[in-house]
């Protein structure tokens, strides 16, 4: 049966869950393939590019130091696809990713899911 | 009386004409249908299902790995091919990462560390295209680069002295229910596959594409280039029709990344001039 997605907008920004069950298949090249992290932070830039959309955002410690991340979704197309736009984050808006961080510390992130500002929340439902 | 009499003989030729008329509309519309229809937006199969869970992973490799959803099977196949020696050292320093007869040195596929497009073969395999048919003309409208194959249906052959090109020069004909697309002329830079398979000025690239179902197109491309392999070797491609409406769009990625500094040539020249820059993006 075929499956499609289901996009509505997100009310608010809320924590995911990450569960611990995520587990690892093989080592990747740049990233952590091992496990995913969560962040949450404040969007400075979203750029609805190729191939990769990016959206930079910034992230408060517990010291109040502000360290600049960057992270990677899919490519417009496939955003397109479900439900996203130019306008479905902006800056100012609060979001939370789920993501593969680089191995080597650096504040790059390949995104797994994202809620936050205008973006659809995807639910699936049989066709 | 002899405005009536000249709009009655109008009338009649009218009349006389029409079923002619309607007879060379019907058989030019029976000439179209006998040429099989390939017309649509076709797309690879395969990779991540497209679930709440994978819709917008940036990579679908490391989602696969880090939330354990299983990709679909790649229909794609291929052929190992056998290399002639210079073909196979040269395969074998792509793989490793140097090549290091080029100047500069060609340590990715030019197609990412320069911008070029990545060819007739390989962006057959790889991305999305529209193909639209013509009585003259196929045309390969893919959503890469702004991407685009001409496909010369008129009868024509290769040029005498056919010039190398990114995508090379193509001519076609049907051959009952199937399209065949002779390619030649493709530069020496392109890479047959993304694997890195090299190639010389013989090429000559064979596609016979079928519409196998009605969602489902197989293309079968065999490599002729007796200058690098010792025999013909094959590719089976698979895609699948995209539902109906404006899924080609606009992708230009060289130039949005080129203006991020980011793309792989930004960052490697920053590298020379030993500056940081953000990575890269993988693709």
């Amino acid at each position: 049966m075929k499956r499609k997605l289901v996009a509505g907008l997100a009310g608010g920004a809320f924590l995911l869950m990450v569960s611990s069950s995520l587990s690892a298949h093989h080592a990747g090249s740049l990233y952590d393939r091992e496990k995913a992290v969560t962040v949450t932070g404040t969007v400075t830039q979203y750029l609805m590019i190729n191939p990769h959309a990016q959206i930079h955002f910034e992230v408060k410690d517990a010291n109040g130091n502000v360290e600049k991340w960057v992270a990677e979704t899919a490519g417009p197309q496939r955003l397109l696809r479900v439900g996203w736009n130019k306008n479905s984050l902006k800056p100012g808006d609060t979001i939370t990713v789920v993501g593969a961080q680089f191995k080597d510390g650096r504040k790059y992130l390949s995104i797994i899911k994202l809620t936050g500002g205008n973006v659809p929340v995807l639910t699936e439902g049989a066709e | 009386m002899r405005n009536c009499f000249m709009v009655s003989f109008v009338l009649v030729a009218v009349l006389v004409v029409s079923p002619g008329i309607q007879a060379q509309t019907s058989a030019e519309t029976g000439a179209a249908k006998a040429i099989p229809d390939f017309s649509g937006i076709w797309e690879s199969q395969g990779g991540l299902p497209r679930t709440a869970d994978t819709a917008i992973c940036g990579i679908q490799g490391l989602c696969g790995a880090l939330t354990g959803i299983k990709p679909e099977p790649n229909p794609d196949t291929s052929e190992e091919p056998e290399m002639l020696p210079w073909a196979e050292a040269q395969y074998k320093a792509v793989r490793e990462g140097v090549l290091p007869t080029a100047n500069p040195p060609q340590v990715l596929n030019p197609s990412w560390t320069g911008c070029m497009p990545e060819g007739p073969t390989e962006i057959m395999r790889r991305r999305a295209f529209e193909l639209r048919q013509f009585p003259d003309m196929v045309l390969l409208l893919y959503d890469q680069n702004h991407g685009v194959r001409r496909v010369y249906m008129d009868g024509r052959g290769h040029p005498a002295n056919l010039q190398p090109t990114w995508m090379g020069h193509s001519i076609g004909r049907y051959d009952g229910d199937t399209l065949v697309i002779e390619t030649a002329g493709i530069k020496d830079e392109v890479w047959v596959d993304i694997q890195g398979h090299p190639h010389t000025d013989a090429l000559r690239v064979t596609e016979r594409i079928r519409r196998v179902q009605p969602e489902r197109l197989e293309i079968e491309m065999t490599i002729d280039d007796p200058k690098t392999y010792k025999k013909p070797w094959k590719k089976k491609l698979v895609k699948g029709l995209q539902e109906p409406g404006p899924r080609i769009w606009d992708e230009a990625e060289c130039e949005e990344l080129l203006q991020l500094g980011t793309h792989y040539s930004a960052e490697s020249q920053s590298e020379r001039r030993n500056e940081p820059t953000s990575p890269a993006t993988t693709y």
